[in-house]
């Protein structure tokens, strides 16, 4: 069993010493001060060091008794000074890992590695620091289950428990591939760099950013009343100054203030997208090694990760309205990985493999993968067909458009009557804004008409394609084989003019943040039809990967011949398809390789 | 299609007088504390949103459908907003029979499928005798597993 890193017990150590020592000197300071005496107990000179070593003692004995290692195809990890736990995770259930190194740990040569599989609250296994070689040479232990064929007991049970099947073949490949041991060949599938780095901090939008200027206003108070004087100055904004110094503003001064102010806050959010993206994105590179992609990015923290390519539920290529303009497009790949609100460094659940490239390398990239993913079945890679083309679905009927620009000038006339309302009753607004969201209604036509172009949805030979989002576009690609449920969903107003939605239900995480497979508001017929042929293809695909899997299992064990095992392993494998995901997520099924390990005591 | 048993209603009435009962009280007390609330326009609320329920009650119970096809439980539910739901049988992880204080009030059961997906990992059929509740819990299970194995 390995520690981990001595550095990061003793930063840990110094950590929490510190906190709890920062917390004794605030909680003998007040006793004392409740106590009304004017100098320091003399207690506070000896609560403050004893607090510090209690801390830094509970640090690092808690980094004495957690211990981890590979064991053939589980990672055990055991922790907790009081109350014992050892927890066991078998290999291929592993969906990512990644490895976190923030500015600190970078300068110790420390790293954090985390470990996902699917399902569960949070992240399985935190291993917080490791040193760089370690976390380097985890990464590679743990993202290839397949590489590691142990002789054995352990191998077959592995086996049998409904797992990698695949990712075992793809590793047999690679590892005969690379005889000897030798590291799989890496190949470096995208740089960020020059100027697409530059396009990319230029036009993403960062949620967080919206934050900036509220924050900036209050810590930046003077400059925006030297700025405010500024425009008194030059005559943009009139004020009179009323009794007591109190300015007043015209309405008509409201106008050109808003405009100024609003302008402002875009520049302000702009700027700080800007630098985030930049901080987050510097220095990103993708690259396939061996059946996975490996990432890193981050300009302060490191953050590298492993998506394995038989573990991808989704791909999604993403145009802002921006990056469509300019051809380009960012590639998203999702395994079941993440918990919601889980993903370290702010990243949840989504995998960015490609933050920006032209829009045919990222199609090429994703077909790259559903190809991957399609290997599975056919034995053999084969060209994908055309699924993110810009032709390649099939939009809503036209009465699907009607419905938009209904619902578009439907909300605009209800904000005017707001505002109108609000205008009557409450506050005296300048005197065309009432009357300004009637301008919505105007641009309805033009809103629903881009909503409706910018949805559709395909059949392609592996999976369901589904498009949506006028201002952020999301073609996304649900392979037939990860389908867990299929909905037909027919609101209100839908069933009025006979229109339908079907949502392609999939483990991915995505899905967990609102990034559903949703063919939006197709005929009802259709709807039922899609339905049916999703529904069969899940089948058929599923079949046909049995079927792979079984040629495969066969032509491997050919030689030794064990036929046994071939058959046993036979339907189990399939499962694969559906557990490697998901089964997992909710109930681990825990290897005893012979019984030589203690059971896991996860709960313990 | 099977629909629910009838007694199923009864169960949701209760859930539906929930919010009327909330509305009322808060009505009253805000009335007793003094505060201009009359307590005429609080339980002419109250009766509105009971009312609503049990259309909605009604309607559900109507709209309520499910089978066990071929290859996929089918369900139809949903009165605003009607939802057919496929779950096909080899994505049921496992399946649960419940029974709540109200259900075993009503001599009711459910049974809760569950499956992989994030969105609709779990699906209720509610309003099911006992009896037929364990039937179903067991015949999807037979399924789940049946459907591992067959197109080898």
């Amino acid at each position: 069993m390995a520690r981990l890193h001595p550095t990061s017990a003793a930063v840990s150590a110094l950590r929490s010493g510190g906190q709890l020592a920062v917390f004794a000197l605030f909680a003998s300071t007040a006793l004392a001060g409740m106590g009304g005496g004017g100098a320091p107990a003399p207690q506070v000179s000896f609560a403050v060091p004893a607090a510090f070593l209690l801390g830094a003692g509970g640090s690092l004995a808690r980094w004495y008794r957690f211990e981890y290692e590979v064991l053939g195809d589980r990672l055990v990890v055991r922790s907790g000074v009081l109350s014992r736990q050892e927890r066991e995770i078998p290999l291929h259930r592993v969906q990512n890992v990644d490895v976190r190194r923030s500015v600190l740990q970078r300068a110790l040569g420390l790293a954090t590695v985390t470990v996902e599989t699917a399902g569960g609250g949070s992240t399985e296994a935190t291993l917080d620091a490791v040193g760089r070689d370690e976390a380097d040479r985890l990464r590679e232990e743990l993202g290839r289950p397949g590489r590691r064929r142990d002789t054995g007991v352990a191998q077959t049970t592995a086996e049998r428990t409904a797992g990698e099947q695949t990712a075992a073949d793809r590793g047999a490949e690679t590892d005969a591939a690379s005889a000897g041991g030798s590291p799989p060949d890496s190949e470096t599938l995208y740089e960020l760099s020059g100027r697409r780095f530059a396009t990319l901090c230029a036009v993403s939008f960062r949620p967080s950013a919206v934050i900036a200027p509220f924050v900036g206003a209050s810590v930046f108070d003077d400059l925006l009343f030297d700025g405010g004087r500024l425009l008194v100055r030059y005559g943009i904004v009139d004020v009179d100054v009323g009794p007591g110094d109190v300015p007043s503003l015209g309405s008509g001064d409201l106008l050109p203030l808003a405009v100024v102010g609003a302008v402002g806050f875009l520049l302000v959010v702009w700027l700080v997208s800007a630098a985030l993206t930049f901080v987050r994105y510097y220095g990103f590179r993708l690259e396939r090694v061996g059946d996975e992609l490996r990432y890193e990015r981050g300009l302060l923290g490191r953050y590298s990760g492993t998506v394995p390519l038989s573990k991808v539920q989704t791909v999604t290529v993403s145009e802002n309205a921006a990056l469509r303009r300019l051809g380009y497009a960012s590639l998203t790949v999702d395994t079941a990985g993440y918990a919601p609100g889980s993903g370290g460094g702010g990243d949840a659940g989504v995998e960015t493999a490609v933050p920006l490239d032209t829009r045919e390398r990222v199609v090429a990239l994703a077909d790259a993968v559903r190809a991957e993913l399609g290997a599975d079945a056919e034995g053999e890679a084969v060209t994908p067909e055309d699924a993110f083309g810009v032709d390649a679905v099939e939009r809503p009927p036209l009465r699907a458009r009607r419905r938009y620009v209904a619902r578009y000038a439907l909300a605009a006339l209800a904000l005017a009557g707001v505002a109108v309302g609000v205008d009557r009753l409450a506050f005296d607004l300048p005197r065309y804004l009432p009357l300004l969201p009637l301008v919505g209604v105007a641009l309805a036509p033009l809103a629903g008409h881009l909503t409706w172009a910018n949805r559709g949805r395909a059949t392609v030979d592996d999976g369901l394609v589904t498009r949506t989002g006028a201002i952020r576009r999301h073609t996304r690609l649900v392979p037939y084989f990860r389908l867990q449920t299929v909905f037909v969903s027919r609101t209100v107003f839908q069933r009025r003019r006979d229109l339908a939605s079907v949502v392609a239900d999939s483990a991915s995480s995505s899905g967990l943040l609102g990034g559903d497979a949703v063919a939006h508001d197709l005929d009802d017929d259709d709807a039922a039809d899609l339905r049916g042929e999703l529904l069969e293809r899940l089948r058929e695909s599923l079949a046909a990967r049995r079927r792979a899997s079984h040629r495969r299992e066969a032509r491997r064990r050919g030689p030794t011949g064990d036929g046994r095992d071939a058959v046993a392993d036979g339907p189990e494998g399939d499962r694969d398809t559906r557990t490697d995901a998901d089964a997992d997520g909710r109930s681990f099924e825990w290897v005893d390789a012979g019984g030589d390990d203690p059971e896991d005591s996860r709960d313990g | 299609m099977e629909s629910l048993n009838p007694r199923v209603r009864l169960a949701w009435v209760a859930g539906a007088l929930v919010p009327g009962t909330v509305i009322l009280v808060a009505g009253l007390i805000a009335d007793r504390v003094g505060l201009p609330v009359p307590p005429a326009a609080a339980a002419g609320l109250a009766v509105a949103v009971v009312a609503l329920g049990l259309a909605a009650v009604f309607f559900r119970y109507r709209v309520w459908r499910f089978e066990v096809r071929d290859d996929s439980l089918y369900l139809v539910r949903g009165v605003l907003t009607r939802v057919d739901t496929s779950v096909p049988y080899v994505r049921i992880q496992h399946v649960d029979t419940r029974r709540g204080p109200i259900e075993r009030g009503l001599g009711l059961a459910s049974v809760v499928v569950y499956t992989a997906g994030s969105r609709g990992a779990d699906i209720t059929i509610p309003g099911l005798t006992p009896a037929r509740a364990s039937d179903l819990r067991e015949r999807l299970r037979e399924l789940a597993t049946e459907s591992e194995f067959d197109a080898v």
